[in-house]
């Protein structure tokens, strides 16, 4: 109120000044204008001074009326930088694990849009300090207007009336930003570019055993000439795809699989994965796993039992005349004592290399004259290694373009709705700060 | 508090001498008016000027007699209208 006091006196210097310009004996009609014009100031100030209540009040009541709050509004300026901060660090995610899969062609527009959410972020912020300044100083930039605009001689009189209107337009406009922005939001960005599906896949023989490595081959459904994606299993027979890796159609979709394991390609079943299971389970039938070797049945024989004790197994099967079994094993697995239906049987081994692994397979004539046939091995079983493959993760081009039409909506979406909306707005509520200004200190009375 | 108060108190002392000075400057333009309306040389424009100066030294004064009752006036009548707010309608559910 300090400040009111020295502005009402100035008001009333401006006053006599006023009068001594009108009463001076200066034929000059120039002179007597100004005298007119300061006495016209000097009353408009009294005006504003004493209305001072009015001009600090009338934003609260307008807020009042139209229902709605500072507060609301930092609480919609805090929710939407946590928006902005939780997509940029998602960008950089994504970005990162971009490089992992050699998709470096789609990191520079994923560059070009943080660019852009570092620009929205300075444009927020701009908003916090503007809308702060006006929070805290509303009342003090009153005063300060009222205070220039009493100055003499039509010193501050524009900056002056301008701070008068800003304390009101603004103090009202901020709080509406959210409810203008709102109204023309088409749509907020898409949130499916940052989901990434994930797909579990378990390759598993006969008995439900996980086959150790196995190379499961991916291809679109009825397309069976060259796979698109190509990925070894882990020791378990589990492999992941999806997850940042790969990149997989949006909706959901069905991949046909072909599995090669230890020199053999089957057709597992079911002969296809989903992506309405988060895990999917192949398994191969026509395979028996023990450890260090596997056993391949011909169409005709069917296992029913396994017994298996380290180094020794029992296997019952269910074979007819001229059936037979294939062993495979690892080089390293070394098989003593081959027994079919309680007789010694030589086994001739072949030796293979299947992607760099040493294998040997050896077929067995099982005789079955009767339907049930007992087989027995003993061996001394071997770590599995893994098959010296290159990968081929699984690159879905018409997922790679709905990201990037994605991304270009994201952009452009963060451009209208963080910088180019909140700009416009800020520009409106100037120029209309600079109408009311204008109403304040453009009108002046005609004395003479 | 103090530097603000020696403003407003030197802003007054100013005020004041510029008062004196204007009562003053209104007497010298009145007589210089008078002066030059009545005097002996046949000259239009002079003696338009002289009454000219006649007026705006009486409307002057007339203002400036006027002026701490023209801003009593205003302080009364804004101080009147900023009266606190009633308190805003609050919008009642429609059955």
């Amino acid at each position: 109120m300090d400040y009111l006091v020295i502005a009402y006196n100035l008001a009333l210097l401006s006053y006599s000044l006023g009068v001594l310009l009108l009463a001076s004996p200066i034929p000059s009609k120039s002179v007597k204008s100004w005298g007119s014009k300061l006495i016209s100031d000097s009353l408009m100030t009294a005006i504003l001074i004493s209305s001072i209540t009015l001009i600090q009040g009338i934003g609260a009541y307008i807020l009042k009326v139209l229902n709605v709050s500072w507060e609301e509004f930092f609480t919609w300026l805090y929710v939407r930088t946590l928006t902005l901060v939780s997509f940029y660090t998602v960008l950089t995610q994504v970005a990162s694990y971009l490089k992992h899969v050699e998709l470096s062609f789609l990191t520079s527009p994923i560059g070009y849009v943080v660019s852009l959410i570092s620009l929205s972020f300075t444009s927020l912020r701009t908003i916090y300090v503007l809308s702060n300044v006006i929070y805290a100083f509303k009342d003090k930039l009153a005063v300060l207007g009222v205070l220039l605009y009493s100055l003499p001689f039509r010193v501050g009189k524009g900056v002056g009336s301008f701070f008068i209107a800003a304390s009101i337009v603004m103090f009202v406009g901020f709080p509406l930003m959210p409810h203008f922005i709102q109204s023309f939001e088409a749509s907020y960005p898409s949130k499916t570019l940052l989901e990434s599906k994930t797909i579990t896949v378990n390759v598993v023989d006969v008995n439900g055993r996980g086959l150790p490595y196995p190379i499961v081959k991916f291809y679109l459904v009825r397309e069976l000439n060259n796979p698109i994606g190509v990925v070894l299993g882990d020791v378990e027979g589990k492999l992941i795809i999806g997850d940042g890796l790969d990149v997989l159609p949006k909706e959901n979709f069905t991949l046909q699989v072909q599995i090669e394991y230890l020199g053999m390609s089957f057709t597992p079943v079911p002969d296809y994965i989903t992506s309405e299971f988060e895990i999917n389970t192949l398994s191969i039938p026509q395979l028996l796993m023990l450890p260090g070797l596997a056993l391949l049945r011909n169409g005709d024989v069917e296992f029913v039992d396994v017994l298996y004790d380290y180094g020794s197994a029992d296997i019952t099967v269910k074979a007819f005349t001229n059936s037979k079994v294939t062993l495979v094993k690892y080089l390293k697995t070394n098989v003593t004592y081959v027994e079919v239906n309680g007789r010694e049987t030589s086994c001739i081994w072949s030796d293979e290399t299947w992607y760099g692994i040493s294998i040997s397979t050896c077929s067995i004539e099982l005789n079955g004259s009767d339907s049930y046939t007992s087989l027995k091995l003993i061996y001394t079983p071997s770590q599995p290694s893994a098959p010296n493959v290159g990968e081929v993760r699984l690159i879905y081009k018409e997922s790679i373009i709905d990201d990037l039409t994605n991304l270009i909506n994201v952009a452009v979406t963060y451009i209208y709705t963080y910088i180019f909306l909140p700009g416009v707005y800020v520009v409106i509520l100037t120029s209309m700060t600079h109408a009311l200004s204008k109403v304040l200190g453009g009108s002046r009375l005609r004395l003479m | 508090m103090g530097v603000s108060m020696d403003l407003v108190d030197f802003i007054r002392g100013l005020t004041t001498q510029i008062i004196a000075i204007v009562w003053v400057v209104f007497l010298i333009t009145w007589v210089v008016g008078w002066a030059l309306r009545g005097s002996p040389i046949p000259i239009h424009r002079i003696k338009r000027l002289g009454q000219s100066l006649i007026e705006d030294s009486v409307i002057a004064a007339f203002w400036l007699a006027l002026g701490s009752t023209v801003f009593a006036l205003i302080t009364f009548i804004a101080s009147n209208i900023s009266q606190p707010f009633p308190p805003p309608p609050t919008p009642t559910p429609q059955p």
